[in-house]
């Protein structure tokens, strides 16, 4: 059986979307094919695997059910506590724990702004910007020229020669329906630091490529970070948190560098 | 670090696969039916009677309640996605489950903080034959598929993402602008197969198949 018509098969029948004699062919062959019952049951190991947490509607009633019982029993906790109140009745522990809680939230608003202080835009970039691009899908090997080129030039980003990589990349970018050309060339224009280079070609990926959104949204923040345009960034890092697309990995990476810019 | 096979010794054969399903289920297999289906009812049953007793053995193992809420919860979404195989069967009671895999989730937790092998106490009275390993297995089988799915490019695990999450290949693609629902499938086929190759290519993966 041919691998993709086997996928196929496989998820089909994993969606229950076999029916009949599809069905009932695909489940005798499983019965005395080993590699396909084996091969099945990989395809269901990793969906399984890949469910979020966040998916998962048990939880929330869990949360739910975990948050009544902590509120009843930090409740019942003060009532039975001896000497309740006294904090209420003695004006220095009242003023003592006032100012404790305003120090701590003093601390939570504002402390980490202090400790991000000495950190330059271009450090915080260079320390959450994340792995190198990669290329979104796998390019063939058989020598076909717009491949080649592509998979040498993010070969050179990957080894950090973003001059080289952008002169192979410039070659191909009109040459490629998806946009792995141009978020290369975007990237190593970012770390040429020809950052309106950068802007604008992030931007017009962000413009027309809605499947690389998040991709080009992402970069193009670290390109506004770089220029110093906090803001910008700032806007750029929610659209991309509130995306319908993002990946967890990429939500989680732009939350913590908002954070790290507050 | 702790030692693997004494925690596997001490834990308890609780689920069959579809090689020995003349084993009967257990009469609280509905606890799997109730979480599967969000049923609230069977949530706050599950959570009144054992709940305290994860509690009790992470407080009493340097633990927090956060730390206990942690694992409780994690504990529950290893027996939600073992559920979610049709050849699982729970043979043992509900608690001889839950607590072997709270005890595993916990003290792997501590053995990343301490230096120095741990162990805990088991809670008497309710062991029989220990046999959790298909469990642990699937756990670390299921950390390795998140460590291969992150090697993956952006738009192939955006791609993924969303077929994980059942979108159908239309909507996939018009979200992602592909061509059409073909181009999807075909992508998605491609970036599978990445998946794949990378986590059989793995030493790791055929110690910890079944």
């Amino acid at each position: 059986m041919k691998e993709e018509l086997k996928y196929e098969l496989i998820e089909s029948y994993l969606n229950g979307d076999l029916k009949g004699e599809a069905l009932s062919d695909f489940e005798r062959e499983l019965q005395t094919d080993s590699g396909l019952k084996a091969e099945v049951e990989l395809h269901r190991d990793i969906e399984i695997a890949m469910i979020n947490k966040k998916d998962i509607p048990f939880i929330q009633t869990m949360n739910d059910i975990h948050q009544k019982a902590a509120t009843t029993t930090s409740q019942q906790e003060v009532t039975k506590m001896p000497g309740t109140g006294k904090i209420a009745k003695r004006p220095i522990l009242r003023y003592i724990a006032i100012a404790a809680v305003a120090a701590a939230l003093l601390l939570a608003i504002f402390g980490r702004q202090f400790l991000m202080q000495d950190i330059s835009p271009m450090q915080l970039s260079e320390n959450t910007i994340g792995t190198t691009l990669t290329l979104s899908t796998a390019r063939s090997d058989d020598g076909a020229t717009v491949d080649q080129l592509l998979k040498e030039g993010y070969d050179k980003l990957d080894k950090g020669q973003y001059a080289e990589a952008l002169a192979l990349l410039e070659q191909v970018k009109t040459d490629t329906p998806d946009a792995d050309a141009a978020l290369g060339t975007g990237y190593a224009n970012l770390y040429l630091a020809q950052y309106d280079k950068a802007v604008s070609i992030f931007q017009n990926i962000s413009n027309n490529k809605p499947g690389v959104k998040d991709i080009a949204d992402w970069y193009l923040a670290h390109t506004y970070l770089r220029q110093g345009k906090k803001e910008d960034c700032k806007i750029l890092l929610q659209e991309i948190i509130s995306s319908k697309t993002v990946t967890p990995k990429r939500e989680n990476q732009a939350r913590e560098l908002l954070d790290a810019i507050r | 670090m702790y030692d693997k096979n004494l925690q596997l010794a001490i834990i308890f054969m609780c689920t069959n696969t579809i090689s020995n399903m003349d084993k009967k289920a257990h009469e609280e297999s509905y606890y799997i039916k109730g979480l599967l289906e969000n049923d609230r009812k069977i949530c706050q049953e599950i959570y009144d009677k054992y709940y305290a007793k994860i509690q009790s053995m992470v407080i009493s193992n340097s633990g927090s309640k956060e730390a206990a809420k942690d694992v409780f919860q994690d504990a529950l979404i290893i027996i939600y996605k073992k559920g979610l195989k049709p050849e699982f069967i729970l043979t043992c009671p509900f608690y001889n489950f839950l607590y072997p895999i709270s005890k595993h989730i916990w003290l792997k937790k501590l053995n990343k903080k301490s230096r120095s092998e741990v162990t805990i106490e088991d809670d008497g009275g309710f062991i029989d034959e220990a046999n959790i390993e298909d469990v642990i297995h699937e756990t670390e089988r299921h950390a390795l598929y998140r460590e291969k799915f992150a090697l993956l490019g952006d738009k192939c695990r955006a791609l993924m993402s969303l077929v994980f999450e059942k979108k159908k290949m239309r909507e996939i693609a018009e979200i992602l602008e592909y061509n059409n629902e073909k181009t999807t499938k075909q992508q998605h086929y491609k970036c599978k197969q990445r998946l794949i190759k990378l986590v059989r290519e793995d030493s790791r993966f055929n110690e910890i198949t079944d």
